[in-house]
């Protein structure tokens, strides 16, 4: 081999080398934070404007470590600006082009609060169409009412068969909910809005505190998020158990496990949003 | 060393090459800083060359608009303030256009009777007095055609969104005090009128075909709404639901502006031609 040879070689391997160690470290960036177990209180005064927001984004406060009865952060503000980064990197481009990140992350929470916030989508639509007919004809007319409906959009048999299946997920899923205790005995999930509510309200937060949503326009997303809270769950279990039912539908053991660790007590402790009437 | 006979042929390509190139991209800034001083003096330009009266004028002034935003002449057919180049970039880079045939199917679809927001269109279509009265028409005539639950959600909030924007266009003069939006096509009707004037610069398609596509996107426009003032409403309202988040910001800017420049500038053709009834 000539000496040519092996420089050529160092070189090449040396710049393959760099690469792998720069996505290794850009993945190691990107890396979801492992999910805090012990909720953290501020321990001041509540707001009453605010309690029902807060008591959205708690589970995704505590899962991040974050202070979950105060609406101002106590996180290093390194650690939540690289939060958002994250939330907001599907909305840096617009037909504008590149955006600037405090807008990309004004476009994420509006996403989730804003008027689109009674629309549930992607891969939850479906069990939300469901959940909204039983909401309609009520749980023991709830398959009628699927039918009523397939009927009229005149669907085809596999598909309605599908939905009657979907619907038996649902119920055991929530059946599993009561079990562990995170749903009362006679309640049912009213709606899945709550999944994206929760982080829309930790998203909020964050972003106000670090200067990268208007304070004003924040306090109201969360305000905002609070009266949807009230209107659409009769209670605080309801709204747990509607950001929790996607991982029971989907078998997501971690969370699952992770969530019957934790939420309990924030149903009990009387600092944190969830306990108060 | 003898320098190889093809160096000879290929370095005065590459020079020639590297010459066309920075012209063509000086033309282009040139042409572009031209649209952008228009734009941000924010009057309306006309080409004296080209007719401000009569049924082609009248119907590209269906895309004043965007012609005032972008510091086009009002009355060109073909665009005069962007070069080709950065037509054929926003074509490919904002509509996913990349061909001739990509265009007229664009065309097409700005031209039929759907705008690109099937929920705002079936909203507007069943609009009842009240809100409450509208939101509950919203509801039944959706159900009676087995629309999912979850997309009747969006409708009724769309309901809101429109009322939102109505109440703020009322207090902005966008609107009459009584004014309502029937539709939203004159959003896409503008956009086609556009639409026709790229394709032409770039040559994809002829000038004969650019006039009947103007001509076209302004008949079906008049059919719809029966003033100026009325079509600048209903493209306001199409503009803003589609990129507005609903907190008034730039893009409401933009389109508030341009209105207001369309209804008070002299030059202006909403003030110059009659808007052309009973077509």
């Amino acid at each position: 081999m000539t000496r040519r040879l092996v420089v050529l070689l160092a070189a090449v391997g040396l710049i393959l080398l760099a690469a792998a160690v720069r996505e290794l470290s850009a993945r190691w960036r990107r890396r979801p934070p492992r999910p805090v177990e012990s909720p953290r209180y501020a321990e001041v005064a509540p707001s009453a404007d605010y309690s029902s927001a807060l008591a959205l984004g708690a589970l995704a406060s505590v899962r991040a470590g974050e202070v979950l009865d105060a609406v101002q952060c106590r996180r290093p503000r390194r650690a939540i600006k690289r939060e958002l980064r994250t939330a907001a990197e599907p909305y840096r481009r617009s037909v504008l082009g590149e955006e600037d990140i405090s807008t990309a992350v004004g476009r994420c929470v509006n996403d989730l609060l804003g008027p689109g916030a009674e629309t549930v989508g992607g891969h939850l639509a479906r069990a939300e169409e469901l959940i909204r007919h039983r909401r309609r004809g009520g749980p023991e007319l709830w398959h009628h009412a699927i039918d009523e409906w397939a009927a009229r959009a005149t669907l085809p048999e596999e598909a309605v068969a599908g939905l009657h299946e979907t619907a038996d997920r649902i119920a055991k899923a929530e059946e599993e909910l009561r079990g562990a205790g995170l749903l009362g005995a006679d309640e049912v999930v009213p709606s899945l809005l709550a999944f994206h509510w929760g982080p829309g309200v930790h998203l909020a937060r964050g972003a106000i505190r670090v200067g990268w949503l208007d304070r004003t326009r924040g306090l109201n997303y969360l305000r905002r998020a609070g009266e949807l809270a009230r209107l659409w769950y009769p209670t605080p279990r309801t709204v747990l158990a509607a950001q929790l039912l996607p991982a029971y539908l989907t078998g997501d053991a971690k969370t699952i496990r992770w969530a019957e660790q934790v939420v309990p007590a924030l149903l009990t402790d009387p600092r944190s949003p969830l306990a108060r009437p | 060393m003898q320098i190889p006979i093809y160096v000879y042929v290929l370095a005065p390509l590459v020079i020639v090459a590297f010459v066309v190139q920075i012209v063509l991209r000086g033309r282009s800034a040139a042409r572009s800083a031209r649209g952008m001083a228009r734009s941000l003096r924010n009057v309306v330009a006309a080409d004296k060359q080209q007719p401000t009266t009569g049924e082609l004028a009248t119907a590209l002034a269906v895309g004043a608009h965007m012609s005032l935003n972008q510091g086009v002449s009002w009355n060109a057919l073909k665009d005069d303030a962007n070069s080709a180049q950065k037509i054929y970039a926003n074509l490919k880079n904002q509509w996913d256009v990349n061909s001739a045939a990509q265009l007229r199917e664009c065309l097409e679809s700005l031209l039929d009777e759907e705008t690109g927001d099937p929920i705002a269109d079936f909203v507007l279509k069943v609009r009842a007095g009240t809100p409450d009265g509208w939101r509950a028409a919203v509801t039944e005539a959706a159900r009676a055609q087995g629309v999912p639950e979850t997309t009747i959600g969006e409708m009724t909030a769309t309901v809101d969104r429109v009322l939102g924007y109505e109440d703020r266009f009322r207090a902005d003069g966008l609107l009459p005090p009584d004014g309502q939006i029937k539709s939203l096509l004159a959003y896409d009707r503008g956009r086609a009128v556009n639409m026709a004037r790229w394709g032409y610069k770039l040559r994809w398609i002829s000038e004969q075909q650019a006039q009947e596509y103007v001509l076209r996107a302004g008949k079906l426009a008049f059919g719809v709404y029966g003033s100026w003032t009325d079509l600048s409403a209903g493209y306001a309202l199409g503009r803003v639901l589609r990129f507005d988040n609903d907190e008034f910001d730039v893009w409401y800017a933009t389109i508030l502006e341009a209105h207001q420049v369309l209804t008070t500038d002299p030059a202006s053709p909403w003030l110059t031609l009659p808007w052309p009834a009973g077509r």
